[in-house]
């Protein structure tokens, strides 16, 4: 548990460390007026105190640079490593400690702040994607869990549940929230790529249109029968593969299994989430092939991994409410989690 | 840097925040500037930024505690104050820049042998 101490402690940190950055803005600002005002008391004009006045205060960006070594504050990397560590804690431990690590992931708080927080911060607007307004977060809610730990990602059984049964939304995306690494086998050599787990109807839910080939379909994501494709990025399929359509078709050796390339996502989409920008992307329910061991994830309510994003069939706040409460309705596992907690995607 | 100007050696700029703030009572950033600026009598050549610095660092240690107030502009300002902690850190590195001091005096007072 110290890990998720440390975890804790260092977003803490983070929330604390993005008010001291503005609070040490007022400050510079106010120093640099006062010493803006006495140069023009001593006869300068404006411009002249101006330039007086930032001279001897020095460089404001380095400053604030070194401000925030010495606060200890976390480069996005590092903040990104963080949260997916949280992540994987999510996939690997049960509810009790999976309450408690997302609301570390989360960052602190307990009202709608903490989730315009996460947005600000894990996840973005799609790129290039129309209708973004229509968006909504979904998370499984247990009511008995005080603020931000009653909130969870979903589970896989919960999600197709959902999936299927909704009938005001128009759709219902999941993906893995951690992302994986694969080893991709090609010409005598490996290299590490980043895959993103998505429900198949994560391109055709946001209107995006393949490049080349096809994008990912519910079809390919059956549980019962998933299918080894991936949807190439764009930027890799230029840089790596040198933007070739004749890879439509062919095979990736990935983790010394075979996928076929099925098409290439649009140069502007780079996924849902800050910082994972997948290599490509493959169906949900190949997870299975990738990680044979941790299988139970398909079944256990109590693995809660899958960040869950809506598209509401009309952009409108009162609808949203009201479906948030006949979605309350069913209680969703053994975890007591039952509700669902909706926000809108982030639009900034 | 102007002619018969001194850059602040690292380190002593924190003494000189502690010291300025013991003597002064609270003041904010700019205030505690222009009292060095004062007592320095223009041989110190001070970014002022470097003044947050020192009272970040000061602040991580204790040493000094910090609330809001105003400035002579009417607008928000965070005023300084040192805590019993840091005066008697003041006590203690006082001490040590005087022993240094001393020390200094004397190798730089060597007069060449043979």
């Amino acid at each position: 548990m110290s890990k998720i101490r440390t975890l804790w402690s260092r977003v803490k940190g983070q929330v604390a460390e993005l008010r001291a950055d503005e609070v040490f803005d007022e400050e510079v600002r106010e120093h640099i007026a006062l010493l803006e005002k006495r140069y023009e008391a001593q006869g300068m004009s404006a411009p002249e105190a101006t330039r007086a006045a930032r001279r001897q205060f020095g460089n404001v960006t380095v400053l604030k640079e070194r401000q925030r070594a010495q606060r200890g504050i976390l480069s996005p990397t590092e903040w990104w490593r963080d949260v997916r560590f949280g992540m994987r804690m999510l996939a690997k431990r049960p509810v009790s400690s999976a309450a408690v690590v997302l609301a570390l992931a989360l960052g602190i708080g307990l009202n709608s702040a903490v989730f315009t927080f996460v947005n600000a911060l894990l996840l973005r607007p799609p790129q290039g994607v129309s209708g973004t307004n229509k968006l909504v977060e979904v998370w499984l809610h247990n009511p008995k869990a005080g603020g931000v730990e009653g909130y969870l990602p979903f589970n896989y059984p919960d999600y197709a549940y959902y999936r299927d049964h909704t009938k005001s939304l128009e759709g219902l995306i999941a993906f893995d929230g951690d992302g994986e690494d694969a080893i991709w086998n090609h010409a005598g050599t490996g290299e590490i790529l980043h895959v993103q787990f998505a429900s198949g109807n994560l391109f055709s839910l946001l209107r995006l249109n393949a490049v080349a080939g096809r994008t990912l379909s519910a079809d390919d994501d059956r549980i019962d029968n998933p299918r080894q494709v991936v949807v190439l990025s764009y930027p890799f399929w230029k840089q790596k593969l040198g933007g070739d359509t004749g890879v439509i078709g062919k095979t990736l050796m990935l983790d010394g299994r075979a996928f076929m390339v099925v098409g290439v996502a649009p140069a502007s989409f780079t996924g849902l989430m800050v910082g994972t920008d997948p290599d490509f992307w493959a169906p949900l329910t190949a997870m299975v092939r990738f990680r044979p061991d941790d299988q139970n994830r398909f079944t256990d309510r109590d693995s809660s991994w899958l960040i869950v994003a809506g598209k509401m069939r009309q952009a409108g706040g009162r609808a949203f409410k009201r479906r948030c409460r006949c979605w309350r309705s069913r209680p969703t596992s053994s975890t007591e989690a039952r509700a669902t907690f909706w926000t809108r995607w982030s639009t900034h | 840097m102007g002619e018969g100007k001194s850059e602040v050696l690292q380190g002593t700029l924190d003494l000189m925040v502690l010291k300025t703030l013991y003597a002064m009572g609270p003041l904010h950033g700019f205030g505690i500037a222009r009292r060095i600026e004062q007592v320095s009598a223009g041989v110190l050549d001070l970014n002022e930024g470097t003044v947050y610095t020192a009272l970040l660092r000061l602040q991580q240690q204790g040493w000094i505690a910090s609330k809001w107030g105003t400035s002579e502009n009417n607008r928000r300002a965070r005023f300084y104050s040192i805590t019993k902690q840091g005066a008697k850190q003041l006590e203690r590195e006082t001490e040590n820049w005087e022993r240094v001091a001393g020390v200094m005096e004397r190798v730089l007072g060597l007069e060449r042998q043979g």
